[in-house]
């Protein structure tokens, strides 16, 4: 059976880890057709950083945990995925413009993971964050929310839109609320707690007060057809 | 390239704002500061919107306002304002900063004598303001870097906030789960 890649950025691993969910990750990668991958940067992230700092401390050693005993892979950026990098920086931050401003969207670290996730051919790319997903997914919709936010036309260059999307083409994104639903399906929250829709409900909303991009009405329909 | 027009207006607005212990205009000031902030990816402007966040807050503690130390620890910070306004008018960027990172070290000092939390004003000002760059549409981490806020921290106070229920949903949990599954074989 052919391995699915899963790679994850800051937004989803911290959103997991922070809420206590790491067994999910230790799980889903003993499937053993998962590999479980973060780039070199958001190891930096969500370890190496706060693991400098008293009060992050024990979230980075969760992490770290998942990192050594295997179920988290860390990838380095081969040549081939620097170069993707530079492509998706230079088409991502010059996409949209306000009055002339190019604005940056997004940062060093969201384009290592598109850029690891382009080159690997990843099978999913885990992010809670949501720009950096609307970008990939419906980078129009991401213009209308800023041209009412501005209250400005924004202006979308069309070439390296089509450049981007091109790059992305049926690239899948899922987000920790996924995962958590996926690991309530299969049993994965026991022994800790019982495979309860209360549990689920209960994970849901955690992850979603965690930062994780989902709307209450989201959690709402979903609960509402979960078994 | 760091926008000295605008850092000098800002500026001389907050200056203002601050020495009429103005709270709503320091707030809106920061509003306006961080937008602009996020539109031309400055680290002035956002410091700028940090610092006239925190004076907001601070305006607002009466314990502050009410304490016998506090006409000199205003007094430190209107000099370091006068002294950024003065720089930014040289078009001295790094003076500019020098004396921003006065106002700064200021406020650590008023949290340090007179504040009753751990986590400073500047720090908590980092998060509020990252959450509304992230708001006009900057990426997380593009936000977390243009404050200086921790990310755990600012995806923490973001999904406290409806920010992610006004997004009109694409693609909803059942229809990513069935990717999820699709991709692990099941």
């Amino acid at each position: 059976m052919k391995m699915a890649k899963l790679v994850f950025d800051t937004s989803s691993l911290i959103s997991v880890s922070e809420n206590c969910l790491m067994r999910i990750i230790s799980a889903i990668s003993s499937e053993k057709n998962a590999e479980l991958i973060i780039p070199e940067g958001v190891y930096y992230e969500s370890v190496a950083h706060p693991l400098q700092i008293r009060r992050f401390e024990l979230n980075a050693l969760r992490i770290k945990d998942a990192v050594d005993s295997g179920a988290i892979k860390i990838m380095k950026l081969n040549a081939a995925a620097k170069n993707s990098a530079k492509s998706i920086e230079s088409l991502a931050n010059n996409l949209f413009e306000i009055s002339g401003e190019k604005i940056s969207l997004v940062h060093a670290g969201e384009i290592e993971t598109l850029a690891l996730s382009h080159s690997i051919n990843a099978d999913l790319i885990v992010m809670d964050e949501r720009t950096t997903r609307m970008l990939v997914e419906d980078a129009y919709r991401l213009r209308d929310r800023m041209e009412e936010k501005y209250e400005s036309k924004v202006d979308i260059d069309t070439e390296k839109l089509a450049e981007l999307q091109g790059m992305f083409a049926g690239a899948k994104i899922v987000r920790s609320v996924e995962l958590i639903a996926y690991a309530y399906e299969k049993g994965y929250f026991e022994p800790e707690l019982k495979k309860t829709r209360l549990a689920l409900e209960a994970a849901l909303y955690a992850a979603k007060y965690g930062g994780c991009a989902v709307s209450l009405e989201e959690i709402q329909q979903f609960l509402k057809s979960a078994r | 390239m760091e926008p000295s027009q605008k850092l000098l207006e800002f500026v001389r607005r907050m200056e203002g704002a601050f020495g009429k212990q103005s709270i709503i205009e320091l707030k809106d000031i920061s509003n306006d500061a961080i937008q602009l902030a996020a539109l031309k990816s400055s680290h002035l402007l956002s410091e700028v919107s940090l610092i006239a966040y925190s004076l907001h807050k601070l305006l607002t503690k009466v314990h502050i306002a009410e304490s016998g130390e506090w006409d000199a620890l205003r007094d430190e910070i209107e000099k370091d304002l006068d002294s950024a306004l003065e720089m930014i008018g040289k078009n001295d960027l790094k003076g500019f900063e020098k004396a921003l990172h006065g106002v700064i070290g200021g406020i650590a000092a008023v949290d340090s004598e007179l504040g009753n939390y751990v986590q400073g004003t500047y720090d908590k000002a980092r998060i509020k303001q990252a959450s509304r760059a992230y708001s006009f549409g900057i990426s997380l981490s593009r936000a977390a870097e243009l404050t200086g806020a921790d990310k755990k921290e600012l995806l923490q106070y973001i999904g406290a906030t409806k920010m992610h229920d006004e997004e009109i949903v694409k693609f909803g949990i059942g229809e990513r789960l069935k990717e999820l599954k699709k991709a692990l074989g099941k």
